[in-house]
């Protein structure tokens, strides 16, 4: 959401404090056996004056022979001074989420159950989740089907205003359906649905009537709050191969296809390609591409009331448009005694969006990294 | 339930036709590179990204929730 509160210095301490202390001492709580743990920071920014920094701890250990408990904390710090925040009439914004999962994993003989929570918070929005899922081997673990199920409870706030508090409730459901084609090779094809009820739009965007596009932050002649439906029902199919190219390469590919009730439908397909080196370490370059249509309630601009719909967004993540997405990434591991093993990690990669009708700009660059330190022993 | 069980079981009859492939000769099914959920961690914020500014989500990626309007 995007409001204007700037604390960056305090927020960082307070993301990163008791995250890097709880998680040590969980891990260290541990039997010592089988645990990991790894601390990552990942940085975006983009041509939209928007940067994000998002520190992340995880750490895992094996509760029992056939448990193993994971716990996983981030936080978004963001700043930006982007369209959306120029066209809500407000100056540059600095805010933070913080994220606490917590899961587990119980092995049976042929199946696997798992459990997690996940609760997420920021000034103006609550979000807790809660997520099942089992899986089966079949035909000597040549198969696998796995089921799962999450249901989110969100608040959505409005920060300046105590009485603006509605809810959001999102369930889903999946299913995937891996399967062993032969010794260099396994395909995967996942479905997934998902209903959310409640407030689906941006409490802080305005549609702007009239040529000029006019700024503003609150109701006003010439300017209405965006509003979408409170019901979005998403089908997700998606289709992922991966294939052993002999000793030290490993190629990848997948597809996702996607349509909602809303209008949206778009294509993702990925390939990646992986190479190992003599001591392990490994070079991946992955390239993506993702292609949307456009919901049917956005409009590129809404020249008089009359043209106004009953639900009617701006959003250019609802506007139809295509992205390119490079990502290079090494992993290179440095044993530790004679179990243990420290993974430096690193990830880089640029991504373009190409938008077809949306009044700021039509192109948007953005850059990811990410570096990691992870332990195993 | 059943019906549910009987089409679980029929799916996975179907799969498993595809091939048998012993312990013994996955040496390279389970290697780092072939895993499916590889490099999890360090994907996690570039995946978090994208699922907020893309209009589509779900089967891949992210599942993470709050808002994340970022």
């Amino acid at each position: 959401m995007h409001r204007p509160v700037v604390h960056a210095p305090q927020l960082q301490r307070h993301a990163l404090v008791p995250s890097v202390w709880l998680g040590l001492a969980l891990w260290l709580a541990a039997p010592a056996s089988a645990q990991d743990a790894s601390t990552t920071v990942y940085i975006r920014t983009d041509t939209d004056h928007t940067t994000v920094v998002t520190p992340r701890v995880h750490v895992g250990a094996m509760a029992t022979p056939a448990t193993r408990v994971d716990l996983t904390y981030s936080a978004d710090v963001w700043t930006s001074a982007s369209i959306d925040i120029a066209t809500s009439a407000s100056k540059a914004v600095t805010e933070q989420r913080d994220e606490l999962n917590v899961g587990a994993v119980h092995e049976l003989e042929d199946a696997t159950l798992s459990l997690s929570y996940r609760f997420s918070t920021e000034p103006d929005y609550k979000s807790h989740g809660i997520t099942l899922g089992a899986s089966r081997d079949f035909a000597q673990k040549n198969t696998n089907l796995a089921l799962g199920a999450s249901a989110l409870f969100d608040q959505v706030g409005r920060v300046g205003d105590p009485a603006f508090s509605h809810a959001l409730r999102t369930f889903v459901l999946r299913a995937s359906a891996t399967q062993v084609l032969d010794a260099e090779t396994w395909l995967q094809a996942l479905y997934e649905l998902g209903y959310s009820h409640g407030y689906l739009a941006s409490p802080y965007r305005f549609i702007g009537i009239g040529a000029g596009f006019p700024r503003c932050s609150e109701p006003s002649a010439v300017c209405v709050r965006e509003s979408l439906p409170d019901e979005r029902l998403r089908h997700a199919f998606a289709l992922i191969a991966r294939r052993a190219l002999g000793e030290r390469v490993a190629l990848g590919a997948s597809y996702r296809f996607y349509i909602d009730g809303w209008g949206v439908i778009s294509s993702t397909a990925q390939a990646s390609v992986s190479l190992t080196a003599g001591d392990a370490t490994r070079l991946s370059l992955e390239y993506r591409f993702y292609d949307q249509s456009a919901a049917r309630y956005y409009k590129r601009a809404v020249p008089s009331l009359a043209a106004l719909g009953r639900h009617t967004t701006r959003d250019k993540e609802l506007s139809p448009f295509m992205s390119h997405a490079l990502m290079f990434t090494l992993d290179h591991p440095i044993a530790l005694g004679t179990t243990g093993v420290l993974h430096l990690a690193a990830a880089v990669g640029p991504t373009l969006y190409l938008f077809r009708d949306f009044f700021a700009y039509d192109r948007l660059s953005a850059l990811e990294a990410t570096g990691s330190l992870r332990v195993e022993l | 339930m059943r019906g549910v069980s009987a089409a679980l079981a029929l799916v996975a009859c179907s799969l498993s036709a595809c091939a048998t492939v012993a312990p013994y000769e996955r040496e390279r099914l389970s290697r780092p590179d072939m895993t499916a959920d590889a490099d999890a961690d360090l994907r996690a914020g570039s995946d978090h990204a994208k699922a907020y500014r893309e209009g589509s989500s779900g089967a891949v990626g992210t599942s993470a929730g709050g808002c994340g309007c970022n």
